[in-house]
């Protein structure tokens, strides 16, 4: 891999996600002041927040998809450099996002959609196909598909599933990537509340089981106090709850949401 | 209860004075242009004898010639399809450097946007001129033609239809830290690939009708025929032509409904 200046790592550390006083506008509008944000090995975090909050931009922040203001983000020790494409690449292999919406590419096949996962440490133009992928990745990524659920749905055509369906054939896709940190932006959002509550379910067991840290946001307070340990709770760009999911109760939380 | 007819939305949008007078000026040109062309029915109706007597002398038409006519009508599709294929692949790689935001060097993309826009603006006829002159009377010119005619045609609707797709599948990719070719193979092609059947079908269509009037400057295929027996006055062969031409345009634009059918409404 590249050359890291010693800025870019950061050793002996506790923390999988280490922001600092992170900032970031629109338009004069400033969404994220002075971030500052700490995440262990293995946590399972909930950042909670009105509509507008910041949390998505937040979140697009960590994952290096808009621009930084101000402020520091390391991942997994490494810091988050979006001048370099290659060094982006880097910092983006031991994170896996999950999206709102389940963002599968469409009209292929569900395996190869699966395959697309380990295109990062693996960018071979043989896995841009299922068919054309070697038999090592094809087997693993149908493993990723057991643990969904979802085997034998290898060859079909993600336009035929589910909303529910779709969304785990997203959760196979980022377990293929082999991540630290999986980061999930509002990820049952458009589902029912029954499938809903499978794929947090889901993805809590299979996080918990892998040692991987979650990090997801919600409207569901429900899901913030069952699926995490810690809450996070962001408004108007700042953190105004940092607490243990145990101690999250309905006064402090009326007060957060309250305008 | 009583209507209230005053808390009404107007029906009409307000528009001032200005967009009236130039909707005024549009019929008036329209006017002043139609007798500048000489667009009148007296004109047509002298002229309906003429078209009489030609037609008259078309029917029936002479099948004598129908093995060498068949040979040539099979060169112009032979043209059409290579020439189309060809021009479709070349369309395609430009098309990833004239989209917007996909352009792996994006210094390149206006370039190759004026490139495709200047192979569209000149017409197939004169790239056949062209290209006859350079290399000579025969089909090469003729398919090269197309090629050139293709790729501009095609890149175009090639390029529009990458930037049009839902960009969120190449977001999420993107964010797992994919190479920009990577993520033009992996979800931007499975994404346009019907606009992509449907455009290189329009191509085909497109190239058949052209490959045929090509024939005309000497670029190859059964356009020459036409031209030869026009000339000589031939008419009975000349209808044997139209309908050879015919037929073919007709399959084609059938096969293409059909592939269309199948792969695209599904």
């Amino acid at each position: 891999m590249e050359k890291f200046t010693k800025s870019s790592i950061l050793r002996d550390s506790h923390e999988i996600l280490k922001v600092t006083n992170l900032s970031k506008s629109f338009k004069n509008k400033k969404v994220l002041r002075e971030i500052n944000l700490n995440v262990s090995y293995g946590e399972s975090v909930a950042l909670i927040g009105s509509n507008g909050s910041g949390k998505s931009t937040l979140i697009k922040c960590l994952l290096g998809l808009t621009n930084i203001e101000k402020g520091e983000i390391y991942t997994n020790q490494i810091r988050l450099n979006m001048k370099n494409n290659n060094l982006l690449k880097f910092y983006r292999r031991d994170i896996a996002f999950i999206w709102q919406t389940h963002n599968l590419v469409p009209r292929l096949s569900v395996l190869s959609n699966v395959i697309h996962g380990s295109l990062n440490s693996h960018p071979n133009p043989r896995l841009w196909y299922q068919a054309f992928a070697p038999s090592e990745i094809r087997s693993r990524a149908l493993n990723c598909l057991d643990q969904v659920g979802l085997k034998n749905f290898a060859k079909n055509n993600v336009n035929t599933l589910s909303g529910g369906e779709s969304q785990r054939v997203a959760i196979a896709r980022a377990l293929m990537q082999k991540p630290k940190l999986m980061i999930a932006d509002e990820p049952v959002a458009s589902l029912d509340p029954k499938v809903g509550i499978e794929v947090m379910n889901l993805l809590k067991d299979l996080t918990l089981k892998q040692g991987i840290t979650l990090f997801f946001t919600t409207h569901d307070l429900k899901h913030a106090e069952h699926y995490a340990n810690r809450v996070i709770g962001l408004k108007d760009g700042v953190i105004k709850i940092n607490i243990k999911s145990k101690e999250l109760n309905e006064l402090d939380v009326n007060e957060f949401y309250a305008a | 209860m009583k209507n209230n007819y005053r808390d009404l939305p107007p029906r009409w949008d307000k528009t001032n004075n200005l967009v009236y007078f130039s909707y005024l000026l549009v019929l008036l040109f329209f006017i002043w242009s139609s007798k500048q062309v000489g667009l009148s029915p007296l004109e047509f109706l002298k002229g309906v004898p003429y078209m009489i007597r030609l037609l008259s002398e078309m029917l029936p038409p002479n099948f004598s010639r129908i093995f060498p006519l068949l040979k040539s009508i099979l060169e112009t599709l032979q043209i059409a399809f290579v020439g189309t294929f060809v021009g479709i692949l070349g369309g395609f790689s430009l098309a990833i450097f004239a989209a917007k935001e996909l352009s792996p060097i994006p210094k390149l993309y206006k370039i190759s946007r004026g490139l495709i826009a200047f192979l569209r603006t000149i017409p197939d006829l004169i790239w056949a001129i062209f290209f006859v002159a350079t290399i000579g009377l025969g089909t090469s010119a003729g398919t090269l033609t197309i090629i050139v005619d293709t790729i501009g045609f095609s890149g175009r609707f090639f390029a529009e239809a990458m930037e049009e797709i839902e960009k969120k599948p190449q977001k999420a990719l993107e964010a797992i830290g994919i190479s920009k070719i990577a993520i033009i193979f992996c979800a931007v092609l499975p994404e346009v690939l019907p606009s992509f059947i449907n455009t290189s079908l329009f191509s085909l269509e497109k190239a058949v009708r052209s490959s045929v009037v090509l024939g005309l400057v000497g670029a190859g295929g059964i356009g020459i025929e036409l031209k030869v027996a026009m000339e000589m006055f031939n008419y009975d062969q000349a209808s044997t032509i139209l309908i050879l031409i015919f037929i073919l345009v007709i399959i084609v634009e059938q096969l293409s409904v059909n592939i269309r059918n199948k792969y695209i409404n599904n």
